[in-house]
């Protein structure tokens, strides 16, 4: 039902976890199969894309820290694990 | 009732084509003014436009649908259409009513800039109106027409065209940014997101990005 208690303008964090759930998801859907840690990244990130207030746990953060290699990507890596994982470090700050 | 485009085959949507990755992104534009009429219906109830979401739509309809979609649309494939046939008609009606589509929307904007609900109220409903008819000729009629009508070479030229819009044109993680917003705002007005369906994703995501699965 409409929720007219989130406060205006959209949150930018709530369309930041928006935009990397679709990145999350778009790079397991292309990378899972050599990189399976990017499914399990895309679960994480989905979860914590649809929690209350999109908190993030600190076992959330150990967790994307480890599926991400410290957010490093893989030296071929493209764009979209590029942008994922410099989206996912920028939420610890 | 049946109709005389009953022949033409549904959109295959099973594979990335010139018609289906434009069919997916109708899936989102569908999304955002579905939010736009709920703005519609709150902002009659409450006596002020929710501004700042309202903002956030008018964002993505003007560089998603806008800019990207219609844009695809105009410059790709609707040429290749015109080209086989010329005077072709479709297309033609279909330009009118994108046009008629961007008054609407600079209505919505000067109404927002204002907080002017008499204003933003029938200019919302309107293009919802307007975008849900144009949207339905275009899957049932329009793009049924062009899978007859393109060779398989001709369908993958338009989608390395696709391609380059969203890279070139757009750069690369616009895209990404403006469904995140559409979803973000679906979720305050308890929209459905069309990000939610695995084949709608796939062509979403189909000529943005990487997709060669390779690295």
């Amino acid at each position: 039902m409409h929720n007219c208690s989130i406060p205006e303008p959209i949150a930018d964090r709530a369309a930041e976890l928006s935009r990397l759930r679709l990145l999350a998801r778009k790079v397991a859907l292309v990378h899972g199969g050599h990189h399976p840690a990017m499914t399990e990244l895309a679960t994480v990130v989905d979860r914590i894309a649809g929690a209350p207030q999109n908190a993030i746990a600190d076992t959330d953060h150990a967790q994307i820290h480890q599926l991400t290699a410290a957010y490093t990507p893989w030296p071929e890596a493209c764009g979209s694990v590029r942008a994922l994982f410099a989206g996912l470090h920028a939420l610890r700050s | 009732m049946p109709s005389c485009h009953d022949h033409l085959l549904p959109v295959d949507l099973t594979r990335p084509s010139a018609v289906s990755i434009l069919s997916g992104e109708h899936r989102v534009i569908l999304q955002v003014i579905t939010c736009l009429e709920r703005m519609a219906v709150q902002a009659t109830r409450e006596g002020r436009i929710p501004t700042g979401h309202a903002r956030s739509a008018i964002e993505v309809i003007r560089t998603f649908a806008d800019r990207c979609h219609h844009g695809k649309e105009e410059d790709i494939l609707f040429p290749a259409l015109e080209a086989q046939v010329p005077g072709f008609g479709p297309t033609a009606v279909m330009r009118e009513e994108h046009v008629i589509g961007r008054q609407y929307v600079a209505a919505m904007a000067a109404a927002i800039d204002a907080d002017d609900v008499a204003g933003f109220v029938p200019a919302a409903n309107g293009y919802t109106e307007l975008l849900r008819a144009h949207i339905a000729k275009e899957d049932d009629i329009l793009f049924r027409m062009a899978q007859a009508m393109l060779s398989p070479a001709q369908d993958a030229a338009i989608l390395e065209a696709y391609r380059a819009v969203e890279h070139d044109d757009m750069g690369d993680g616009t895209h990404e940014r403006l469904l995140g917003i559409a979803d973000a705002i679906a979720d305050v007005y308890g929209v459905e997101r069309a990000s939610n369906d695995p084949q709608t994703f796939a062509l979403l995501t189909a000529v943005c990005g990487c997709h060669t699965g390779k690295a």
